[in-house]
């Protein structure tokens, strides 16, 4: 059994603790840089684009088609119990609470951080980092600082954006669709929804999902290997490790936010 | 192991992150394939360095941009992307990126590495120019032997993490020592085996073995 070797235990252990350790360091360098990084506004809004407009598009549809669902299945629940009318409550309540920040940040986990991945890593295979290094520019400064910040104010924006996407679609299948009375559908969202509460906990989450996935797809992109399966498994690990982390992060807080 | 590295009179094995930055704005380095920014044109990779390390005003980038493309003959390549330039002049432009800042001490990495015969008598000559045009310290790391004693003052041959031998070309070209006849004379067989370590052939093969 050579994984029961003392040897080889060590060597998994200490690796182990050297690449938590890299990943810790690397995660607050990036975060004392905000000044240094908002300091040069342009890279971080080329960024802005690149991470954040270019989600768009999967992030708007996938809003509208979980809202048409939300719809159809609060209703089917609702009805027996004849608060029909109430279907708007809870489609807004299940985005702004829950699906908005889950749903965006796994989207953004495969649209956006398997991106900054790859772009990392063949940066790094094409010597183009080393070669920063060498002309005296720092490639966490230049390179990963502009797209961390980036990706930290993308994802918020974004999971609103999901919300209130999928609330029009909600709206779509339960008022012209269904038949519920537009204006019991809008009050009852209205009293039900409370903006510290309800609203401020899902930014709360989706920021700190934004920080998580960004951070993630960063750190493996920096340090996977220059080589071309290197750079395949850093983004399949990615997508991986950064679900994972939304989702056992979204339980966390979600605890959390209720006990408070 | 023992030594020093001494860049400018300072040791840089002694050096922080930030004295290590500081003492790179002093130097260029040619990757062996370039390493230009995949995502940048010619001149935006040119101006790169020009553009992080000074405040200069975009016309001045501009003219020192063209003034350094032109030092490489690539000034009419400007707009174009590094997907769109050939190997050897991509490490023209790469060559361009490093003389940027007027660096003191330049080091290449295999700069004649898989060029055609034109490109690399462009390479050797460009690097001799550059040498004494700006009055820099080149080091050439290479084992392209001809290209490299027509414009070395000072040949060092490193072989098994040791230095084997070093001088001026005509020196080395007179040496005789086996390892450097081998190499400047490029034998396939001599102190640098032609066969891999391996087991006898005898055993191999199973010659002699009775089964």
């Amino acid at each position: 059994m050579n994984w029961l070797n003392p040897a080889a235990v060590g060597l998994s252990v200490r690796s182990g603790l050297a690449d938590i350790g890299e990943g810790t360091r690397l995660f607050f360098r990036l975060v004392a840089l905000v000044g240094a990084t908002f300091g040069r506004m342009r890279l971080v809004i080329d960024q802005l684009f690149f991470i954040g407009n270019r989600s768009l598009s999967i992030i708007t549809v996938s809003g509208l088609f979980v809202g048409f669902v939300l719809a159809l299945q609060g209703y089917y629940t609702l009805q027996r119990y004849g608060s029909a009318e109430a279907v708007g409550l809870l489609v807004a309540l299940s985005l702004v609470r829950e699906l908005g920040p889950v749903v965006t940040a796994l989207l953004f986990a495969g649209r956006a951080g398997t991106s900054l991945t790859a772009e990392i890593g063949l940066m790094k295979a094409g010597e183009q980092l080393a070669a920063m290094e060498m002309m005296a520019v720092d490639p966490v400064k230049r390179v990963l600082a502009p797209r961390f910040w980036a990706g930290v104010i993308a994802m918020p924006l974004l999971a609103a954006v999901f919300s209130a996407v999928g609330i029009l679609g909600g709206w779509l299948v339960a008022v012209p669709l269904i038949g519920i009375d537009a204006g019991s559908f809008w009050s009852q969202m209205q009293g039900g929804v409370g903006v510290w509460a309800d609203v401020g906990n899902g930014v709360i989450k989706s920021a700190v999902f934004g920080f998580t996935v960004t951070f993630i797809a960063l750190l493996q992109g920096y340090g996977c290997k220059p080589t071309p399966e290197g750079v395949s498994a850093a983004t399949t690990r990615t997508v991986v490790m950064a679900s994972l982390a939304v989702l056992a992060l979204d339980f966390v807080l979600t605890a959390m936010m209720f006990s408070i | 192991m023992s030594g020093q590295v001494l860049f400018d009179g300072v040791d840089m094995a002694t050096l922080d992150a930030e004295g290590l930055y500081a003492a790179r704005r002093c130097m260029g380095m040619l990757f062996q394939f370039g390493a230009l920014f995949t995502d940048l044109s010619v001149f935006e990779n040119v101006a790169f360095p020009l553009r992080e390390h000074t405040d200069l005003s975009e016309a001045m980038i501009r003219d020192l941009v063209l003034m350094k493309l032109n030092a490489v003959g690539l000034r009419g390549a400007r707009d174009l992307l590094p997907s769109q330039v050939s190997g050897g002049m991509a490490r023209r432009v790469a060559l361009a990126r490093a003389i940027a800042l007027d660096p003191d001490l330049i080091m290449y990495d295999e700069p004649f590495a898989g060029l055609d015969p034109i490109s690399m008598s462009v390479a050797a000559t460009l690097i001799k120019d550059l040498n004494s045009a700006l009055g820099l310290t080149s080091i050439v790391v290479s084992h392209d032997v001809d290209e490299t004693f027509l414009i070395a003052d000072h040949v060092v041959f490193l072989a098994n993490g040791r230095i084997a031998a070093q001088g001026t070309p005509a020196e080395m070209r007179a040496s005789e020592d086996p390892l450097v006849r081998q190499f400047v004379g490029g034998l396939a067989d001599g102190p640098v085996r032609f066969h891999y370590p391996a087991v006898p052939v005898a055993e191999d093969f199973g010659v002699g073995a009775s089964r």
